[in-house]
């Protein structure tokens, strides 16, 4: 389908070309044409090889998904433990001990902290802030920048008490863990954590504080909705335009495409169109589920929902951080060690699929095994897949209002507006590189 | 392959570090396996630990190093360099104040955070180590999934065993 969009007659012939946007995990690149005054074509490319491991996870044994998945990225490695387990137990019907479900959503905090962290104050707002990177932010903005690095560590720290170590934690398993923490190495994190929830706050008036334009697309939001948590492992997947689904539905309504341009696939509602996932679409759907201290923030700071605006994804980031922190506490406060790390499972012929919200956005996992508990076949939907056609139609509409200004602010608008998502190419296939054709 | 090769990994871990004072400098290995020359550190790490001598490696995840900057007095980095005023195969070896570090390992990390900007976001932060040596091998190939070069590959015993020198001697 050729889409157009006017732009300034005055414009003329323009070639920009920006060989690396800095600042996103992995490798691609963004091509915009202009012709004419019209915005010809915006294509997201994603030329990183394409990694293949839905087709290297066949014959393996389905427990061991949870650990090669988990090293599609080094970012959001609980997110894919965590989808693999969770579609592994459904397809063999194992049912996990409460204290291990809230062990798992202490682990996921721990990620947001440490991917939050990063991308809102060292990738992010370097953008709002006028500065390169976080390295000209941290000439003039050293405390924040020494706040991002500690709460990073501390979505770290966690990680690595649950998960054996900080990167490519090894101890989640299906059925739970291979080894539960005790109360004793629990206790050192909760200083750390009051900490970082006073810093969250702090960061988040900070973010409120940065210039957005004014952009609020249609968007169909998705996410993981659970009946009484903010979702973090379970629930039903829903949407600001009807959907409301078991996970089980989710290749009924979603569809993965190819295009010709991307070795990332691209999702669609099917005979609908793009979607966003991430925290922008789980904050529209379940703010209620907050805890009040972030709502109560959130609407002090004027953000609360429905909010459509991409660029204010850092100011959501932010109160999900927050939200983090609080969920963590809480969960400490409340743990006891479970009697059994994990639930024993046993092998069988089975399909299930699961669906978490990794700190991009909902990553959704389908497996199928034979009798011997080995994967017949795999599916694994990443956030990033998902949004990147909804990124494209974000520059498709924003583009179009900006491009009066001179080609430096255009191509940095534009980076920005895909940094809006923190895409994490890695998953999705690595790397972006934005040109911008104008003739 | 991390699992295997770094299988005991103890990491940074607390929060109140207090490894800054131990006499021997903590040694950190970077780049991807899967890349051509950027295995070099990877390559160099497999070496050191047959040895017996504690490696970090480090693929990916360059704000780490900034935690080891802080925790540690002195520190080892092995790292593909490339200047294009050697020909690859050539070791380089910088010991020089760490402020300057930065010029010497200019970034060429895909991630848009590397060795380079750890180095510069230090300085800034004024945490970086005390002392600081780099060790790398002029590179030429970072392809996906090729083998090191020749040049590459026939100096990594003698990387290895240059960073084995500078641990055991401090």
């Amino acid at each position: 389908m050729s889409r157009e969009a006017t732009v300034s007659p005055a414009q003329g012939a323009m070639t920009i070309k920006v060989d690396c946007l800095a600042r996103v995990e992995g490798e691609g690149a963004l091509h915009v044409k202009v012709k004419s005054g019209k915005l010809q074509h915006v294509q997201v490319r994603i030329y990183e090889p394409p990694r293949l491991f839905e087709a290297f996870l066949r014959g393996r044994m389905a427990p061991e998904a949870v650990d090669i998945t988990a090293r599609i990225c080094g970012i959001c490695p609980i997110a894919y433990q965590m989808s693999a387990a969770h579609a592994i137990e459904r397809a063999w019907g194992v049912t996990i001990d409460p204290r291990v479900r809230a062990l798992r959503r202490l682990f996921y905090c721990g990620e947001w902290i440490e991917s939050h962290a990063l991308h809102v104050f060292c990738l992010h707002a370097p953008d709002f802030l006028g500065c390169q990177d976080v390295i000209e932010m941290a000439a003039t903005h050293k405390p924040e920048v020494e706040m991002a690095l500690r709460l990073k560590k501390l979505g770290n720290e966690i990680v690595r008490v649950l998960g054996g170590r900080e990167i490519h934690p090894i101890s989640a398993c299906v059925g739970g863990f291979h080894k539960v923490p005790s109360n004793e190495e629990l206790e050192p994190l909760v200083s750390e954590l009051e900490w970082g929830l006073q810093a969250a706050e702090a960061g988040a008036k900070l973010v409120a504080t940065f210039g957005f334009p004014e952009f609020n697309p249609d968007y169909e939001f998705v996410s993981l909705c659970h009946p009484e948590e903010y979702p973090l492992n379970e629930g039903r997947i829903v949407s600001s335009k009807g959907i409301d689904i078991d996970v089980g539905e989710f290749e009924d309504v979603f569809l993965e495409q190819h295009v010709k341009h991307s070795n990332a696939l691209h999702s669609v509602v099917r005979e609908r169109g793009s979607y966003q996932v991430g925290p922008v679409a789980r904050y529209n759907l379940n703010f209620e589920k907050l805890p009040d201290t972030v709502k109560m923030l959130a609407r002090e700071l004027h953000a609360e929902p429905p909010l459509a605006n991409p660029f204010k994804s850092i100011l959501v980031r932010s109160l999900e951080l927050m939200f983090a922190c609080e969920e963590a506490l809480r969960i400490i406060a409340e743990y006891a060690p479970p009697s059994e790390p994990h639930t024993e499972v046993e092998p069988k012929a089975g399909r299930g699929m699961a669906a978490t919200e990794a700190p991009r956005g909902t990553l959704y996992h389908r497996y199928e095994t034979d009798a011997g508990g080995r994967i017949e076949s795999a599916k694994i939907v990443p956030p990033t897949s998902q949004n990147l056609k909804r990124i494209e139609d974000d520059l498709w509409e924003f583009l179009p209002g900006i491009l009066h200004l001179p080609v430096d602010d255009i191509t940095w608008r534009a980076e920005q507006a895909i940094r809006n998502y923190d895409p994490c190419i890695s998953c999705a296939t690595h790397y972006l590189r934005v040109y911008l054709d104008s003739e | 392959m991390h699992l295997l090769r770094d299988a005991l990994s103890e990491g940074i871990s607390g929060f109140g570090v207090i490894s800054s004072k131990r006499s021997k400098p903590v040694i950190l290995c970077l780049g991807s396996a899967d890349r051509g020359d950027d295995a070099q550190g990877a390559c160099c790490a497999d070496t050191l630990a047959r040895r017996g001598i504690p490696v970090r490696i480090i693929a990916g995840k360059a704000f780490e190093l900034l935690d080891y900057f802080k925790s540690h007095a002195r520190v080892i980095i092995v790292d593909a360099i490339v200047s294009g005023a050697k020909a690859p195969g050539h070791l380089h070896r910088f010991d020089g104040p760490p402020a300057d570090a930065a010029g010497f390992a200019p970034s060429c990390s895909t991630h848009g955070f590397g060795l380079g900007e750890a180095l510069r976001l230090g300085a800034v932060l004024k945490t970086l180590p005390e002392r600081l040596t780099i060790f790398g091998i002029e590179s030429a190939t970072f392809e996906w999934g090729a083998a090191p070069s020749p040049e590459v590959a026939a100096s990594m015993e003698k990387l290895a065993q240059a960073v084995a020198e500078e641990w055991e001697s401090a």
